[in-house]
């Protein structure tokens, strides 16, 4: 088996490197460290920007304090707060007045927020205003992992485990199909069948394949943006695992189709479906609707974050590797059985 | 005319054959459903808290006017969820009384310091008496909502470049791409052919998609004139992966690395600050965004949508330009 089995690799890698896979994840990983590196800021965010206007009536020095610290975000009129709230959907403006001695706050918000979100604002106002230090420093906060957050990482660095886990774990997902449609069509697949190897190896060779191109792009793409810092071998562990799913589920899903045309729409699709909630919460970690947490990306993002940049979350990370070893050999078996039916049904 | 007609015919029946041309109108469709169920949620994002169920009401409902409230038994219960991967702060009595909160530590700063500035108001003996007014300007629509719908759109566009690419590729490999080469049919027949499907099937489905958005209000002319002029990098995308794939498996892999680009423009005009966005002009699917976004939000004026217009044109052409040679050769 083991011959077999290495001669089959060396098969698919030939016929992927033949299909220029090779050169592509090279290139798609350099251009994603590129990408990180050199055009996303290291200090961008997704946090609302808030713009302020601070009235000529304004005496109150409390009131000036607000403003004290906000730099560009500071404009002449309430117009230019309004023109630059046009510009940033996700802004809000607040103008800064006095009646009669008395604050008088104007909050200008874009037209969809929720009432907790004004209430939020309102709340870190009054919160500048009437600012205690004492308050603030007698209210106790308990930190379950103290080792975590200790250093700020730049912006453009946070996004590589979400680049690990929509490029190198997800890649098996489209490619893998596209392999075994070119043996499709070359007929490899039924003169297979009349040799000594089994369905399993010849699945368990293309798996293997991608997630090697999968160690590979990881490797690229983690050592050319934050280096050799974190968990190297627990991320290979975690990418290894998570290829080795997409891989089995592309595969399932193209076993209901004859060409990779027609597949390629349902895959992409389930890709989308995935990976948009998934993207959505690693921007905002509190969004967790319970649907999310069922989807296997879900909790492997946050592993593969906890391996680049450790916290001593081990139990997250052992908890994901035994939950997609599950996963890995599950989704394997019922690839094996799809194919043996298509088989069957040829 | 009749030749180009004859090739779209042609396409047309294949992709209707392969099922193709049903998925490729169905699962845009399927994600604009899945956009609009989605939205609800994602509008709703808000600071989390898990709350002790012992503590006074007027506590859990001064945390419930900020955020989502969850409400567990003891403290053991809510360290088990604040231990959890998403971000949520645990808020429990110390043992003198006082309200604390609970975090991981790894949670986005957000979380911990709202915990406490609720905290701190509610000790606070004098609340403070503001004068707040709260306005808008008048955009209904969230971001999510927005950038999704034409993110949306532009998946479309490019689902009709894919297609125009892979059936390139089939002709290809069936070795039908040499016999119309004898054929009298000229290059720019077969382009202006296989092109068409390109243009109709995202114009048809965005219709429809605007419709489950529940978006027919929009500017529909503005959004047309958006999606042709974007169709046509979809169409030069499409013809260099049919040309520069020798086969389905380099056509997949050619297609992630323009889809990456694609990827790379729209994540670009969402999270660069607009003084950055000088970055992305080299983009066709850049300006394509911005003028689909600006449509939707309802906020582009038709000067705008020149300027975007002529942006996805200008870049498209010099794409077009850069790739010209190849596309020649590999259709020859």
């Amino acid at each position: 088996m083991p011959n077999r089995l290495s001669g089959l690799l060396i098969k698919d890698i030939k016929t992927s490197i033949r299909g220029y896979f090779l050169l592509i994840v090279i290139i798609v990983a350099l251009l994603l460290v590129g990408l990180i590196n050199f055009v996303i800021p290291e200090d961008a965010s997704v946090e609302a920007p808030i713009f302020y206007h601070l009235t000529e009536n304004v005496s109150n020095k409390q009131l000036k304090l607000i403003i004290k610290d906000k730099g560009k975000d500071i404009l002449k009129s309430k117009e230019e707060v309004i023109k630059k709230m046009k510009d940033n959907p996700t802004s809000l403006g607040v103008i800064l007045d006095e009646v009669n001695n008395k604050p008088k706050i104007e909050i200008i918000t874009q037209g969809y927020e929720n009432q907790k979100i004004i209430n939020t604002l309102k709340l870190a106002i009054k919160e500048e205003l009437y600012f205690n230090p004492e308050g603030m420093n007698n209210i106790k906060i308990i930190k379950l992992k103290p080792s975590s957050n200790k250093e700020k990482i730049p912006f453009n660095d946070k996004i590589v485990p979400l680049m690990v886990l929509l490029e190198p774990v997800l890649m098996g997902f489209v490619m893998i199909a596209a392999l075994m449609f070119i043996e499709k069509d070359q007929g490899t697949i039924e003169a297979y069948r009349v040799s000594p190897g089994n369905l399993s190896e010849y699945i368990l060779s293309k798996v293997i394949v991608m997630m090697l191109y999968g160690l590979l792009s990881t490797l690229i793409i983690t050592i050319g943006t934050v280096g050799y810092s974190g968990n190297i071998v627990m991320l290979l562990i975690l990418v290894s695992l998570g290829s080795i799913l997409a891989s089995n589920v592309g595969l399932i899903i193209a076993s209901f189709f004859d060409n990779i045309s027609q597949a390629l729409i349902p895959i992409v699709l389930t890709s989308i479906v995935i990976t948009t909630p998934v993207m959505l919460a690693f921007f905002v970690p509190s969004f967790s609707p319970i649907y999310l947490e069922i989807l296997p990306p879900y909790p492997l993002m946050f592993a593969i974050k906890e391996a680049i940049f450790p916290t001593g979350n081990t139990g997250l990370l052992l908890n994901t590797i035994g939950l997609f070893i599950v996963f890995s050999l599950v989704s394997y078996i019922i690839t094996v059985l799809a194919y043996k039916r298509n088989l069957i049904k040829e | 005319m009749l030749r180009v007609i004859s090739i779209f015919k042609r396409d047309f029946k294949s992709s209707i054959r392969d099922n193709m041309l049903l998925y490729m109108m169905i699962v845009p469709l399927l994600l604009a459903l899945g956009l609009k169920l989605f939205i609800p949620s994602a509008n709703n994002l808000t600071v989390k808290f898990a709350i002790d169920k012992s503590l006074d009401k007027e506590v859990i409902e001064t945390f419930e006017k900020y955020g989502e409230v969850e409400l567990y038994d003891n403290k053991d219960k809510i360290i088990q969820r604040v231990n959890k991967m998403d971000d949520i702060a645990g808020i429990t009595l110390n043992e003198n009384g006082l309200l604390q909160a609970v975090i991981e530590g790894n949670e986005q700063k957000e979380t911990p310091g709202m915990a406490k500035m609720i905290i701190k108001n509610i000790n606070r003996n004098d609340k403070g008496d503001l004068n707040f007014i709260i306005s808008n300007i008048g955009y209904k629509m969230s971001p999510v909502a927005s950038i999704g719908s034409a993110s949306l759109i532009i998946v479309s566009i490019m689902l009709g470049g894919m297609i125009i690419g892979f059936n390139i590729i089939e002709e290809k490999e069936n070795n039908t791409l040499n016999a119309l080469t004898v054929s009298p049919m000229n290059r720019k027949e077969f382009i202006c052919g296989k092109s068409i499907i390109g243009i109709i099937i995202p114009i048809i489905q965005s219709l429809l998609m605007l419709w489950i958005l529940d978006l027919f209000h929009v500017n529909i002319f503005m959004i047309l004139v958006l999606i042709v002029s974007s169709s046509l990098i979809a169409i030069v995308l499409g013809f260099l992966i049919g040309v520069l794939s020798n086969n389905q498996i380099a056509g997949i892999a050619n297609m992630k690395g323009l889809m990456l680009l694609v990827s790379a423009s729209i994540l670009g005009a969402v999270l660069l600050d607009s003084s950055k966005h000088f970055l992305l002009y080299w983009s066709p699917l850049y300006w394509s965004f911005m003028g689909l976004h600006g449509a939707i939000l309802e906020i582009i004026t038709w000067s705008k949508v020149g300027i975007n217009v002529l942006g996805t044109l200008i870049t498209t052409n010099i794409i077009f330009l850069v790739a010209k040679k190849k596309i020649r050769k590999g259709l020859s």
